[in-house]
């Protein structure tokens, strides 16, 4: 489900290699980086616009602003993966904020990452159902920091990364997210078998 | 009530881990249409960006190595043999064969002078 072929163990990030190899020319890491980073992006913009055609334009414009950023990327600044996650949400918010009526910018409200909507739709178990329900009423910070880790696959740092704060305010918004669906949960225990 | 609050978490995290199998399940994959065009995107970058990399070559300040085996060396170098060539050409003629390094008639004795009325000065 990772999203990319990410950092190993000593804190490389095996992208912003394939990266630079693509910026002097190397086609065969473009298909690495394609196969690696296209589905996490599809499956992002998927989550967000509930649209397949939508996701795949917004999945292809992320991996084009992708391949014009090479030759400019710089090592050590930023992840690949989380780089392209920013983009694929600012592309999807873009989009979602077009869908809209339109509303002066000072009433508009903030768009929402991702629609629950969506999970909703996918879940098919009781407790998936009931997981769903309750991570849509989560505030949106902590609905985030939760479908990364839980969906994506992202580590703390990562998540760090892409939501652009730091390690230990990700561990925070994960434990108050995580308390938050228990107390909305609480009164479903019994009928999900935990009563 | 610390008990009661570590099966809820449980719960939270099994349903979590149920939703996220469930969702991995369901979620399209990028189609093979899609990944063609990102990869023909990547390739319609690629030419662009050497184009720009002879510009940004082209603009790099000129080292020793340039200057030496530059177009300006090699005007210097075909100067130098020319010279060379010339300089070998003039020792290999004989002096009679060249009159003007040779034996002379005196035709007139030189007197920058001689052209001014003798009451000039």
């Amino acid at each position: 489900m990772r999203m990319t072929a990410g950092p190993d163990d000593t804190g490389v990030d095996r992208d912003a290699e394939l990266l630079a190899r693509f910026a002097a020319g190397d086609q065969s890491a473009a298909r690495e980086l394609t196969d690696t980073l296209l589905p996490g992006a599809m499956r992002q913009a998927w989550r967000m616009l509930s649209d397949q055609a939508e996701a795949e334009d917004v999945a292809q414009d992320a991996m084009m602003r992708l391949w014009k950023q090479a030759n400019d990327w710089r090592a050590g600044e930023a992840r690949v993966s989380t780089w392209l996650y920013r983009v694929v949400h600012n592309l999807c918010i873009d989009r979602i904020r077009k869908r809209r009526p339109q509303v002066p910018v000072e009433d508009a409200p903030e768009p929402v990452d991702p629609d629950p909507s969506v999970l909703d739709r996918m879940a098919e178990s009781d407790t998936a159902k009931a997981v769903s329900a309750a991570i849509g009423q989560l505030p949106e910070r902590q609905r985030q920091a939760l479908i990364l880790r839980h969906f994506e696959g992202y580590s703390n740092p990562e998540i760090g990364d892409a939501m652009e704060c730091s390690v230990e305010a990700v561990e925070s918004l994960l434990a108050r997210a995580r308390r938050q669906l228990a107390v909305l949960m609480e009164d479903q225990k019994e009928a999900l078998g935990y009563g | 009530m610390a008990e009661a609050t570590g099966k809820m978490e449980k719960l939270v995290d099994q349903a979590l881990a149920d939703l996220a199998r469930e969702v991995e399940a369901k979620t399209p994959r990028p189609s093979a249409d899609l990944m063609a065009r990102v990869l023909s995107d990547a390739a319609s970058v690629a030419p662009a960006r050497t184009d720009q990399t002879m510009d940004m070559m082209d603009a790099r300040p000129r080292t020793l190595a340039d200057i030496l085996f530059g177009w300006t060396g090699g005007a210097v170098a075909a100067l130098t043999l020319c010279m060379t060539m010339g300089v070998a050409i003039g020792m290999e003629i004989s002096e009679d064969q060249m009159p003007m390094m040779g034996d002379t008639v005196e035709i007139a004795e030189a007197d920058p002078l001689g052209i001014l009325p003798e009451d000039f000065i």
